[in-house]
């Protein structure tokens, strides 16, 4: 018996060896539904599956790690085509953090494309907007955090804090499923980032979202008060897939 | 000791199945470690994803190298648009003189894979009397679809059962993949565009 539960350790220990080190603390965002901030057929809820969500955005440590089980995403290797030039620009080199970057602070100057294949990695996915925006909207106490309390402070966050890369994860308060630091650390990447057409030029577009940007479109919008969803759709809508931005990192669900 | 051969060939097992799985999160990586290839860093030919023609055939992006390529993405069963893009397509085509049109390649990538299948691209090939050696009409995963747009600026959205929400985007390509130009919306410049693609030539 002791000899089994021996070699049992010995291949678990062997595996997260030859394994990737992703795994990360997740909790489970229960199914609901929620009404978007914007929405091609007006006020119609989204229902949202279950899904599971890592409690903090991926790490510069975490992220070491794929780059340096995967050397075609270090940083001098990626294709410009998958990375702009600042991919990775304040790391020291290509699986060196250096003195200036936090290892516990999310992993930030990443494209979409970069992002994408790291939860691919770990047999994840990136969270799609309604995922996001569903899990993101819980306070402490609420998964529909809509008090006037909430929302001054959402706005105080994304006024202030924002793009502060600098931070290790992990240090705000857990909202109602578990989740930390979804407002205020970093903007965060969402697979579908390039589904709502809310481009300065989507009145050219095919777009059913065309009342965004139209005279009034805000009048239209589920929510004006709601600063905080209004400026991260627009900063999605600005965003293109191989962008590598200071404040921009990522977090993953389950596939 | 039998006992503990049985755990050992089920502890070896299990790291089988493990380095399998591993294998599997390989093939989503957009490049292949070992991969040397000759294309330009910027080049959509780095993009090597699997899809299938019309025919049913595989290709990859690649496959398409050595002639210019003008691209859209659409959906067969779409009513409004996507007809105008593919008329555009058409008459950049018509406007190429005759002795160059087949030195350029025109590929239609289908954002709706449930209905888009190779037969229905023919389909909508033949309706649309396209010839077969210019045209390439792609089909493949939604993942594959999403770094496509997301590499052409394509944004899209489904809106209903049966329609999508999208950009209307006519992008160019040189030989080597590069991106060449991108017209939006319906109102391009065709003989620009014409001049663009015979320059790359």
């Amino acid at each position: 018996m002791k000899k089994t539960i021996a070699i049992l350790l010995f291949t678990l220990v062997f595996q997260a060896v030859i394994g990737q080190s992703c795994n990360t603390k997740n909790v489970a965002v229960l199914q609901g539904s929620y009404i978007p901030m914007y929405n091609d057929t007006s006020n119609v809820e989204i229902d949202v599956e279950q899904f599971n969500m890592d409690v903090t955005a991926v790490t510069n440590q975490q992220y070491l790690a794929f780059v340096k089980a995967n050397p075609q995403w270090q940083k001098s290797k990626v294709k410009r085509l998958f990375a702009e030039a600042s991919y990775l620009s304040h790391w020291q080199n290509d699986t060196l953090l250096g003195p200036n970057v936090l290892p516990d602070a999310p992993v930030v100057f990443v494209s979409w494309f970069a992002a994408k294949a790291y939860s691919h990695w770990c047999g994840r996915a990136l969270p799609t907007v309604d995922q996001w925006e569903y899990a993101a909207r819980a306070d402490h106490d609420h998964p529909n955090g809509n008090s006037e309390a909430f929302k001054n402070k959402l706005l105080r966050l994304y006024e202030s804090k924002h793009h502060n890369h600098q931070t290790a994860v992990g240090k705000g308060e857990e909202n109602y499923w578990g989740l930390q630091d979804m407002h205020g650390l970093i903007w965060e990447w969402n697979l579908d980032f390039n589904s709502v057409l809310i481009s300065g030029e989507s009145r050219k577009d095919g777009s059913l979202d065309r009342n965004l940007f139209c005279a009034g479109g805000s009048l239209g919008s589920v929510d004006p008060v709601n600063y905080a969803a209004f400026l991260r759709y627009a900063f999605r809508g600005s965003l293109k897939a191989h962008y590598c931005l200071k404040g921009l990192g990522f977090r993953t669900v389950n596939q | 000791m039998k006992n503990s051969i049985y755990i050992f060939v089920v502890a070896l097992a299990t790291i089988f199945v493990s380095c399998q799985s591993n294998a599997h999160r390989d093939q989503h990586n957009l490049i292949p470690e070992e991969q040397v290839d000759s294309f330009p860093e910027t080049s959509i030919f780095n993009i090597e994803h699997k899809w299938l023609n019309q025919f049913g055939d595989t290709i990859q992006l690649k496959d398409l190298a050595g002639q210019p390529i003008v691209m859209a993405m659409i959906y067969t069963s779409c009513n409004f648009s996507c007809p105008r893009i593919v008329a555009d397509m058409r008459e950049i085509e018509s406007l190429v003189p005759n002795d160059q049109v087949d030195d350029i390649h025109f590929v239609l990538i289908s954002i709706d894979p449930e209905v888009d299948q190779p037969d229905t691209l023919k389909a909508f090939m033949i309706k649309n009397v396209m010839d077969e050696n210019r045209w390439t009409l792609l089909t493949g995963t939604t993942d594959q679809i999403q770094d496509i747009a997301a590499v052409l600026g394509f944004k899209y959205k489904k809106s209903t059962l049966m329609d999508y929400a999208h950009s209307n985007l006519i992008t160019e390509f040189d030989k080597q993949g590069n991106w060449l130009h991108q017209t939006e919306g319906f109102d391009g410049d065709k003989k620009e565009i014409v001049r663009i693609l015979l320059e790359a030539l």
